[in-house]
């Protein structure tokens, strides 16, 4: 009994963390049976849950440009609306899905739809896309990317001139990979004027 | 193919094999030995069998010791390669890249302890002249020549698998906890590692093997745990950088090879004698001193950064 014992005991034990370890901490990427007509509620920064973007397989860190898509009671996670107008296109549900992006200017889910956008935003992935639920938020956006002002120099846009986007013009962009990553888009999008 | 990043992993794996290929030699015999070993006749076979043996023992001999040396050259190479994969800056970056990861550091800190313990055996078993060890001896080697071809096969696995473009998470995101597990707090996570230590060192010195088992390989979570969310933050002085495998870099003077590598080697001592006497049904009590020694000098390396740290600043952080 002395030779086996301490091995069940360790056994015992070792089945019990790994059962507490799954209860604490869970990767999301997908909710189910989520049965309301409104925007999840994300809760970032727990120790329980890490929501884990669809389409880069990365965590999402903070709520600014977040995304998610709602269809048949699942929600999937996205960091960047990017990401999420990417993973989107190759889904079948594409045409029925509700999406939702986290805006900046006001701080809450909105439609992605009824949201403006700006193309030089700072974003997890760097595809630059802003979400604004004002459109004079969208205007009065400041351009954030420190490490491309350090490149080009620093530069101030007239508020009149920033051009802001729909929806479906932003998707198109993304479609198309006229996004920041793209280095000819970024230097036409960032450049002094 | 992505086996070929570097220069280390490919010596690495050619080492590895190399290895692998002299211990299925050796289980040649080995498995000659098992079958028909008898020390208490005096027929040639017999009289070749022991001859063999010595053989054996010194083809596993090397390679173990070997394999020894290369775990260290493994954490090293991973060291290199965080430079390779993206979004990676030291060694947990690159580790939980693929799945495989884990479970080949896991498999091979056990591989490593398993071996630690063969070579003990082995001396008991030529030190008694008449190998009275030889069959658990051999029986305990399959056992790790089964867990090694495992070992090989995820190796091959994981560093096939290393991503080069995708980003991965490295330990300012995987170390980064809002709470410990069991409610636990930074100051409760100390003095519960201050509080098991002790225990080590009484149960060790009074020698009792079963509880001295139990209580090091609690020893050894806990200081995982202590190391990554207490003590490293003092190593670097950075309030919310809290990694286990950043300190094995050169910024910080290598210190984390002298933390893990006197942490494993108090466990192995602590834990080894309880092993050995399942597997034999022999106690040996002279190993305690070395767990104790080497239990104490991890300890005091962790509390030296924390004490300067306190003389130098006043505060803790």
């Amino acid at each position: 009994m002395r030779r086996v014992l301490p091995y069940i005991f360790l056994i015992i034990i070792s089945l019990f963390l790994y059962n507490y370890s799954k209860d604490t901490r869970e990767d999301i990427k997908v909710e189910h049976n989520y049965m309301q007509d409104a925007p999840y509620r994300v809760v970032l920064e727990t120790y329980k849950n890490r929501y884990i973007c669809n389409d880069c397989d990365m965590m999402i860190k903070r709520y600014l440009n977040s995304a998610q898509v709602i269809y048949n009671h699942n929600v999937y996670f996205f960091d960047d609306v990017g990401c999420m107008i990417r993973w989107l296109d190759r889904q079948n549900f594409k045409n029925k899905a509700k999406m939702y992006v986290y805006s900046t200017d006001t701080g809450a889910y909105i439609d992605a739809k009824l949201a403006w956008y700006i193309r030089d935003a700072n974003t997890p992935l760097g595809y630059g896309f802003g979400a604004y639920e004002t459109s004079i938020g969208a205007i009065t956006s400041a351009m954030t990317r420190s490490t491309i002002e350090e490149q080009i120099g620093n530069f101030k846009i007239k508020r009149e001139t920033k051009q802001i986007y729909e929806f479906e013009e932003i998707k198109q962009f993304a479609l198309r990979g006229e996004t920041l990553l793209n280095p000819m888009i970024k230097r036409e999008l960032l450049k002094k004027r | 193919m992505n086996i070929f990043l570097l220069n280390d992993i490919i010596v690495f794996i050619f080492i590895e094999v190399i290895l692998v290929i002299l211990m299925l030699i050796s289980e040649y015999s080995v498995i000659k030995i098992l079958k028909n070993w008898n020390f208490s006749i005096t027929t040639s076979l017999q009289y070749s069998l022991e001859k063999r043996n010595y053989l054996v023992n010194t083809i596993i001999n090397f390679t173990i010791i070997c394999k020894i040396i290369l775990f260290f050259f493994f954490i090293k190479s991973l060291s290199e390669l965080s430079n390779v994969v993206p979004g990676a800056m030291c060694i947990a970056g690159v580790i939980g890249a693929n799945d495989y990861g884990e479970v080949l550091l896991l498999l091979k800190i056990f591989i490593v302890f398993m071996l630690g313990i063969w070579l003990i055996v082995n001396r008991l078993d030529i030190k008694s002249k008449k190998f009275i060890y030889i069959k658990p001896k051999y029986f305990f080697f399959n056992f790790i020549l089964f867990l090694i071809l495992f070992e090989i096969f995820f190796e091959v696995l994981y560093f096939v698998n290393v991503p080069l473009k995708v980003p991965v998470f490295c330990c300012s995101t995987l170390f980064k906890a809002d709470t410990l597990p069991f409610g636990l707090t930074q100051s409760n996570l100390a003095i519960t590692f201050y509080i098991i230590f002790s225990f080590t060192l009484i149960f060790s010195y009074l020698k009792k093997i079963v509880l001295s088992f139990l209580i090091n390989i609690l020893f050894l979570f806990i200081s995982y745990f202590s190391v990554t969310y207490f003590f490293s933050i003092y190593i670097y002085i950075l309030p919310n950088h809290q990694c286990p495998f950043c300190i094995l870099q050169k910024e910080y003077f290598y210190v984390g090879y002298f933390i893990w590598i006197s942490l494993f080697l108090g466990v192995f001592f602590g834990i080894s004698s309880y092993i050995i006497e399942s597997l034999i049904n022999k106690k040996i009590t002279n190993l305690f001193k070395y767990s104790i020694l080497f239990n104490t000098i991890f300890v005091l390396i962790c509390t030296y950064f924390v004490v300067i740290y306190y003389i130098k600043n006043g505060v803790f952080l």
